[in-house]
């Protein structure tokens, strides 16, 4: 009747890639390097080489979200970011489920609708570039998830006693079908958790929306969002959650920017450090500490070192 | 075929294959009813109460049955299921087995009625509702089963229920896109019993609109609604959430256009009615054809008839209230006398 939402990561990724297209983020690179040090890293820690291209640009979701340009504009860079991997032949890999998102629905629209991709192909054509489909569009935690078991032999700092607690992200998990997990109950990223030695976190409002796209994309109003990522946070303190983890920068800057923001406003002192999960991952595979940019981090992370037994020096050295 | 007396296999013991053997055997000839469960009486022997005039299906159920084993002409099979039919030209050769020796026999059936009944969907697909997550969030069919309980002053009495409707049904990304027809009512039913067992319960149900199309259904709703005070809340739930032991239920009241919050013991989900996997095998044993969902395809212009001499009646062909199962079942028979007698 349908394609199943859910599959197996088998499924979803049947041969683990030699070579993959390592798609940059424009908030995950500008807000947090060490996100992308860290995916970089993991991937050659797990023996995956990371292919990039200067050419690649923005997915352009942004300016979707923002209704800043008709949508023709953002499937014609979409055609664009594709045909450059294409070329290359490998599939890409995100690390930011906004890019994730987009490239998977713009690039589902070129395909089942010739006009948009004659229309694509028009405007890109006049650059040298040709999208003919060929690419498919993962996250980087599909992978990590599918290489689970390597990545728990490969831990070297095991997380031993970190609470750590799972933030999805709407643009993977509201997902209508092939994804890794139930969108609806998701457990996937508590499960690389364990795999790692942390302690997995369920806290009651983890499957509440950052905010982001509402408080920044639409209405840049702070009286929108902040009622909402208070809640959030509060369950999630209330819950000893030493940690939080994400895969998406822009839930990385609501989540972590905000705190110091939410606490002048509702008088509270939210210090809960928010990362990506591949920097988690990235911290447990070894990789040396300044190379994670937790310097980036509005929330420090300091509390967290030092409970891995991680010292000071180590972590500006 | 000569003077022999003509038999009719009815599959599925519930209140539409109880009334076919009945008024087929009822018309002098041979019925042999087959059910795969050691007891009669389908789904409707799990419920706790009707709409919409509040009977005990119990009753009714053990009147048919009464009527059925005093019928000389029925045979009634339990714990037995169809293993394989083969044609013979004027109508089945039926391998019948037995559940729990797999012993065999072969019987003849110059028709067959299909009324095997329906089952609901498999909710855990639907994380955030939390079924098989929270054992307090349950489907229909088991809180009626609590339902009883507390009708025999057992159990512990609940504070709050929250009703769910539509998990399954007219939900085209995740379940089915058509209306399982009878969650409305059931779902007014249970919240109705609730209240009579315990009318210091919160009781709500969060429903996208009831469809109370039925004779008297409309006055069974308000009367839940305004004579029981079941809180009607109109929006679909975002999530259930475990919140100190109890059970939180995010929804937006989208006649108020406000995010709302209650605090309940129980979430009961009225899951999509889908077919049994077993009717679609069955179908293809006697020629019937099932639809994309693997409910019984009518023949054209005749509701009940599935091939030349296939007849349904039930759950089997789409979700069915028990009078409308009755209906069927009577109808499934009609058509098997009437071609009886035209042989």
């Amino acid at each position: 009747m349908q394609e199943a939402r859910v599959i197996r990561p088998e499924e979803r990724i049947r041969d683990i890639p030699e070579r993959v297209f390592l798609f940059r983020s424009c908030t995950g690179s500008i807000e947090y390097p060490g996100t992308e040090n860290a995916v970089k890293e993991t991937l050659k820690a797990l023996g995956v080489e990371a292919v990039m291209d200067p050419d690649q640009t923005c997915c352009s979701g942004y300016l979707l979200t923002c209704s800043a340009h008709k949508p023709e504009l953002s499937l014609a860079v979409t055609a664009r970011n594709l045909a450059i991997v294409e070329k290359k032949d490998l599939d890409v890999y995100t690390f930011c489920n906004g890019c994730f998102g987009y490239i998977s629905e713009l690039a589902h629209i070129l395909l089942h609708n010739p006009a948009y991709l004659d229309m694509a192909n028009g405007v890109v054509g006049k650059l040298g570039y040709k999208f003919e489909g060929k690419p498919k569009v993962f996250h980087v935690q599909e992978l990590w998830y599918r290489m689970k078991d390597t990545i728990s032999d490969k831990v070297v700092r095991p997380l031993a006693g970190l609470r750590v607690a799972a933030h999805n992200g709407c643009h993977y998990v509201a997902r209508q079908y092939g994804i890794l997990d139930d969108g609806g109950y998701p457990t996937f990223h508590e499960e690389l958790f364990a795999a790692m030695g942390a302690e997995p976190v369920f806290y009651k409002e983890r499957q509440l929306c950052c905010g982001y796209a509402v408080g920044r994309g639409f209405t840049h109003k702070e009286e929108m969002v902040q009622p909402h990522l208070y809640k959030k946070l509060k369950s999630a303190e209330q819950a000893g959650v030493e940690l939080i983890t994400t895969v998406c920068p822009g839930c990385n800057v609501a989540l972590d920017r905000e705190q110091p923001n939410i606490n002048r406003r509702y008088g509270e002192a939210f210090k809960i450090p928010v990362i990506d999960l591949s920097q988690l991952i990235g911290l447990a595979l070894g990789m040396p500490i300044r190379k994670l940019g937790f310097a980036a981090n509005t929330t420090p992370l300091n509390g967290v070192l030092e409970k891995l037994g991680i010292g000071k020096e180590t972590a500006d050295g | 075929m000569g003077n022999r007396t003509k038999t009719a296999v009815v599959i599925g013991a519930g209140p539409a294959g109880i009334e076919a053997a009945i008024r087929i055997s009822q018309a002098g000839f041979n019925s042999i009813i087959v059910e795969k469960e050691p007891e009669l009486g389908g789904t409707l022997k799990q419920l706790c109460s009707s709409f919409p005039r509040w009977e005990d299906p119990r009753e009714l159920l053990d009147r048919k049955i009464l009527e059925l084993q005093s019928c000389p002409a029925a045979s009634i099979r339990k714990n037995t299921v169809v293993a394989e039919a083969t044609s013979n030209g004027s109508g089945y050769v039926v391998k019948l087995s037995e559940v729990r020796t797999g012993k065999t026999d072969e019987v003849i059936a110059d028709a067959v009625v299909l009324a095997t009944g329906f089952e609901l969907m498999d909710i855990s697909i639907y994380g955030e509702y939390g079924y098989g997550i929270y054992p307090e969030v349950v489907h229909a069919l088991e809180f009626e089963a609590t339902l009883k309980e507390w009708k025999r002053g057992k159990g512990k009495p609940p504070k709050g229920v929250a009703i769910i409707k539509c998990v399954g049904s007219r939900d085209r990304s995740k379940g089915n896109p058509y209306c399982s027809k009878i969650c409305c009512m059931y779902s007014a039913k249970q919240a109705g019993l609730v209240k009579e067992f315990f009318p210091d319960a919160k009781v709500y149900v969060f429903y996208m609109d009831y469809r109370a199309a039925g004779r008297q259904y409309e006055e069974f709703v308000r009367e839940v609604i305004e004579q029981r005070h079941v809180r009607y809340v109109r929006g679909r739930p975002a999530k259930v959430l475990c919140e100190d032991g109890r059970l939180l239920v995010r929804a937006e009241d989208t006649l108020i256009g406000l995010p709302v919050e209650v605090v309940v013991d129980i979430v009961v989900l009225a899951p999509a009615v889908v077919p049994r996997p077993s009717t679609r095998r069955l179908a293809e044993m006697f020629g019937a054809s099932t639809d994309e969902y693997g409910f019984i395809e009518p023949e054209p212009f005749n509701p009940v008839q599935a091939s030349a001499r296939t007849f349904f009646a039930g759950g089997c062909g789409f979700a069915v209230e028990t009078p409308l199962a009755l209906q069927q079942g009577a109808a499934a028979a009609a058509n098997v006398i009437a071609l009886f007698n035209l042989e």
